[in-house]
């Protein structure tokens, strides 16, 4: 197995060698800007600027042209990743349909010894965009000076650590680097390609570092520039969006403060993607984004026709408008899948405080008489204009372990059987007011804590109230303050909630949504998630099915062959799928990430594209082969 | 002028005074001068044109509120899948078949646009909906003991939107009314329990003096120097989580108001203790006038206008500070219908370009607010008899 997989990423390394050397090397074009630029020897020629052997972008429809200025928005920094995933660059990133990870600054790879060592092969030749190497020596900067040393980080790096021991990174060559295991770690390609920051300038940064520059003159510095300490300074400095002078790897570099009215990012001359034709990305010149008083104000300028292609902060509410207005606004609108499970799904508190109603939730047939007792129907057709999928809270269609069998399991709209199953399940005594009641005689009352998001949390929240008051589960909603709900979470004083169930594409990367293992992101038992979390001195340890999924989920994420591992995930899926831990309504809906504006001359915008956290969407799209017909 | 506040406790005027004075004054004028407070205070108001009208509107409102399952329509959460979104209906006389004498309403039939998913609604010309007064319709207990399905209008059969529908196609009319409920009585109830208790302890505070005055004062100040975000927060942890979002704002409220009563507390007792020595309430002293009637008859009624202005602003801000409270979760959120969670949910674009008709609930508020307001400007007119006095 371990040989099949290093031969299949070696003949797509040589596979994709072949594809660019067929590019006519020393034939490079640039935007006309840079052209100026190196015309008054300001800058060096594209052949120079450009690695040995560029990633080669295929464009999503055709082959562009340059220049132009992109107008976005956004509601400020703390609205930053959305810029963070606009200029994803990874050192190896996600495919557009989100099932694998492609070569990016790294070339290619090696995955040998049971998926214990792990070889990336860099482009010779990067450049960060002030000109300088781009080396081995950056990733080993990052991994052992900043993200490892205990005084810059605090915590360890959870994602490049299997059960607890952390992994080691060795560079053999200036252009090779390896990280070393202790045990198999099969899914450490997606947890790369998702990482936000996997290297840093060391030749810009280590004067800044304690352990490279002068102690006595890092402390002045940083206490000039009113930090309290070098480590504040340190990450002041290694903030991209904060300091203008970082070199950087992204297409785009800003030039203005992140508080600007206009905040803009130019072209980074020394970006290392071209398309097919040797052309060098990005296409478009300038990015500019426009601060906006909120999302609101954003919907309100893309309607106006004011944004040349956005799809952060598209409300879904006002897709109407915007199809009505395409025309006025001269702009198409793109409907991308969010690889949602479920917008929102109800989980049900298993480890609940109260035991008499521990032993209701936690007894199946409660859940899947809830489960049944839901319309989901008729949520699609009110919050999602029947855009979304109506189904159970498995894993969204585009996730690789998608079991068709699992998505209607338990999701069939049926009050006579939610009402016969509820029965069953002993709650067949009912009050003067029709409500069931408990065993213990008192009537039986669930609150669905949420809170206000811009998916239609509130509004499903009401019907599935109703729904299950319906059947005589008397069930109130509770809107929260986002981290009073938390808060609320994390001390397991929640009846049920509702919250959509995001992160569910890479199963083993996020298992959150169906294994007990996170305490406020895993809601149907948080108190497990709270005993992992505090190494068992709180919560409640795991038992029965929940504990079966820990261990399922503990043996996948360390077998190497692909087979089995795919068999383990299953099993992780079959037991949410029958026990109904998580309720889910409507999945895959477009309410966040889902529908964007495209005006009608941007273009190389996919129509289809899976959109997910862990992808960084757009990223996964590659935004630096959009173009812009001037 | 030697006449006090009140003429019918100058018992200290002589004779010969109160002779001349019925040689100066006409008959209404005697009238005027011996009229009691309340006489006094209800004759200005009732000169006070827009006052009344204002007084005799909000009265209106709240006998609508105390009967909304009567008033309105249907039940604030029936949802109507036919009709979500729906705009207002009008309501009319004329049809193709000439003038009708019933008012009535054309049935909507709902289409969705297969390309911008809009959902468009058609007036199907072919049902005229009569709409008609003591209707049967969802069943209720008016103040949970009297079951009754009659609702004062609707149609026979099919729907009736005046306000047209929310997302879910639940009538606005209905959850206007129902929101109204709920807006304008637990929010008020805290208004008025600062009002009874700061004017109950600043007047004694400020009336009596001594020992009692300085008790009540650094009860005041440990109150008033309490950090209120951690105490608001300690309080949303203390009440039962189980308990309904009204339950738990009225409870909130009735604390609220046990802490907020100290600021109208000192200004009632500021103002008692810089009259209590006017000659008035000496006058009324040596007659032999009980503490208790000197303050309710004698100082607070020469301050009323100020304490009338205080109320009247303190209401308006009570309704539309109900969701303010909601990030610590103790305020109004949804599924409560009050008019500040319905004015919350119209605040967006897709109330602004789909749906004009969610921002009805405002035009409630304005009215109600404004109403308040006049009655409060007329009440304080009145509230001050002598004021407009011009001999």
């Amino acid at each position: 197995m371990k040989t099949r997989r290093v031969v299949s990423v070696l003949a797509l390394s040589v596979l994709l060698i072949a594809s660019m050397s067929l590019v006519a090397f020393g034939e490079y074009n640039e935007s006309p800007v840079l052209q100026e630029l190196v015309k008054s020897g300001q800058l060096p020629p594209v052949a120079e600027r450009l690695p040995k052997e560029p990633a080669v972008i295929e464009p999503i429809d055709e082959i562009g042209q340059y220049g132009g200025t992109w107008e976005r928005a956004w509601t400020g920094p703390s609205d930053r990743s959305g810029l963070d995933r606009l200029t994803s660059s990874t050192i190896i990133e996600c495919t557009l349909d989100g099932q694998d990870v492609q070569p990016s600054l790294a070339k290619g790879w090696d995955i040998c010894d049971e998926a214990k060592v792990f070889t990336y092969y860099l482009r010779e030749g990067l450049r960060w965009s002030d000109g300088a190497p781009f080396t081995a020596d950056d990733i080993m900067f990052w991994y052992y000076d900043v993200a490892l040393n205990d005084q810059l980080s605090p915590g360890r790096l959870g994602w490049a650590a299997v059960q607890g021991e952390q992994g080691t990174l060795e560079k053999i060559d200036d252009y090779t680097v390896r990280f070393v295991f202790a045990h198999p770690n099969p899914i450490f390609p997606q947890r790369l390609a998702w990482g936000n920051e996997q290297y840093m300038p060391k030749h810009y940064l280590k004067q800044f570092h304690m352990d490279y520059g002068d102690a006595a003159q890092i402390e002045e510095m940083a206490r000039l520039a009113g930090f309290d300490n070098w480590q504040n300074a340190f990450h002041a400095k290694a903030d991209w969006l904060v300091n203008l002078e970082l070199p950087s790897m992204r297409p785009w570099i800003p030039v203005t403060s992140a508080t600007e009215s206009r905040h803009r990012m130019v072209r980074n001359p020394y970006f290392w993607k071209v398309d097919p034709e040797g052309n060098q990305l990005p296409y478009i010149d300038e990015v500019v984004h426009t601060l906006a008083e909120s999302a609101e104000v954003i919907n309100l300028m893309g309607l106006a026709g004011d944004l040349d292609m956005q799809v952060r902060h598209m409300s879904l509410v006002n897709y109407p408008s915007f199809m009505a207005n395409r025309e006025r606004g001269g702009y198409r609108v793109v409907t991308w899948r969010p690889a949602l499970a479920a917008d929102p799904g109800i989980t049900l508190n298993l480890t609940h405080r109260d035991e008499g109603l521990r032993e209701i939730i936690n007894n199946v047939m409660f859940r899947r008489a809830l489960s049944v007792a839901i319309d989901r129907e008729e949520i699609n057709e009110l919050m999602f204009y029947g855009l979304g999928v109506p189904r159970a809270a498995t894993v969204p269609s585009s996730s690789p372990h998608f079991v068709p069998e699992f998505e209607q399991m338990y999701a069939q709209f049926d009050r006579d059987q939610a009402n016969a199953w509820l029965d069953e399940a002993g709650l067949a005594k009912r009050d003067s007011e029709g409500f069931r009641l408990r065993p213990d005689g008192k009537r039986l009352e669930i609150t669905i804590d949420t809170i206000s998001y811009v998916g239609p949390w509130i509004e499903v929240g009401e019907l599935v109230a109703e729904y299950w008051n319906e059947v005589g589960v008397r069930t109130q909603l509770r809107v929260l303050e986002r981290s009073l709900f938390f808060a609320r979470v994390n001390a397991n004083e929640i009846d049920a909630s509702a919250w959509s169930i995001d992160w569910s594409l890479h199963l083993l990367v996020t298992p959150r949504r169906y294994v007990p293992q996170s305490p406020n992101g895993s809601r149907f038992a948080p108190a497990i998630g709270t005993w992992l979390a505090t190494g068992g001195t709180s919560g409640e340890p795991p038992w029965g099915d929940l504990e079966k999924v820990l261990d399922l989920y503990e043996e996948a994420i360390v077998t190497a062959d692909a087979i089995k591992r795919e068999s383990l995930v299953r099993e992780i899926l079959r037991i949410n799928a029958e026990n109904v831990w998580t309720i889910g309504t409507v999945g895959e809906t477009p309410s966040t990430l889902g529908i964007g504006i495209v005006k009608d001359y941007f273009k190389n915008v996919p129509n289809d594209a899976v959109s997910e956290g862990i992808l960084s969407t757009p990223a996964n799209t590659q935004p630096a082969q959009y173009y812009m017909i001037p | 002028m030697f006449f006090t506040q009140n003429p019918e406790d100058n018992l200290a005027i002589n004779d010969r005074q109160k002779e001349l004075l019925e040689e100066e004054v006409d008959e209404t004028e005697e009238q005027f001068y011996y009229a009691t407070q309340w006489q006094l205070m209800w004759w200005n108001f009732r000169k006070h044109r827009l006052a009344v009208g204002c007084g005799i509107l909000i009265l209106f409102m709240y006998l609508m509120v105390l009967v909304p399952e009567f008033i309105a329509p249907y039940e604030p959460s029936t949802r109507n899948r036919r009709y979500a979104n729906a705009p207002p209906q009008r309501v009319r006389l004329v049809s193709d078949q000439g003038f009708h004498f019933r008012p009535f309403v054309y049935d909507l039939t709902q289409e969705i646009d297969p390309e911008t998913l809009q959902r468009n609604y058609v007036l199907d010309k072919s049902t005229i909906k009569p709409i008609r007064f003591f209707v049967r319709g969802v069943d209720y207990k008016l103040w949970g003991l009297i079951p009754s399905n009659i609702h004062l209008f609707g149609v026979d059969d099919g729907m009736l939107f005046l306000f047209g529908t929310d997302r879910l196609g639940r009538d606005m009319f209905t959850r206007v009314i129902y929101a109204a409920r709920i807006s304008m009585s637990i929010g008020l109830i805290g208004v008025f329990l600062s009002f009874v208790l700061g004017l109950t302890l600043g007047g004694i505070s400020g009336y009596l003096g001594g020992r009692v005055d300085n008790i009540i004062q650094r009860i005041m100040e440990i109150i008033r120097s309490f950090p209120q975000i951690p105490l608001w927060m300690a309080l949303s942890a203390a009440i039962p989580p189980h308990w309904s979002p009204v339950r738990t704002y009225f409870a909130i409220t009735v604390i609220l108001s046990v802490i907020g009563w100290t600021n109208l507390a000192r200004q009632v007792r500021s103002k008692i203790i810089s009259l209590k020595n006017e000659d008035f309430v000496v006058a009324a002293q040596l007659s032999g006038t009980s503490e208790t009637r000197i303050v309710t008859r004698h100082l607070i009624p020469s301050f009323m206008s100020h304490i009338i202005a205080v109320i009247t602003l303190a209401i308006p801000t009570m309704i539309l500070a109900e969701t303010s409270l909601s990030f610590l979760g103790i305020g109004l959120r949804p599924p409560v219908v009050s008019w500040g969670v319905l004015l919350q949910q119209s605040q967006n674009l897709y109330a602004l370009t789909q749906a004009p008709w969610l921002m009805i609930p405002g035009l409630f508020v304005v009215v109600y607010v404004l109403a308040f307001s006049f009655l409060g400007d007329g009440l304080r007119d009145a509230a001050d008899p002598y004021g407009g006095m011009k001999r």
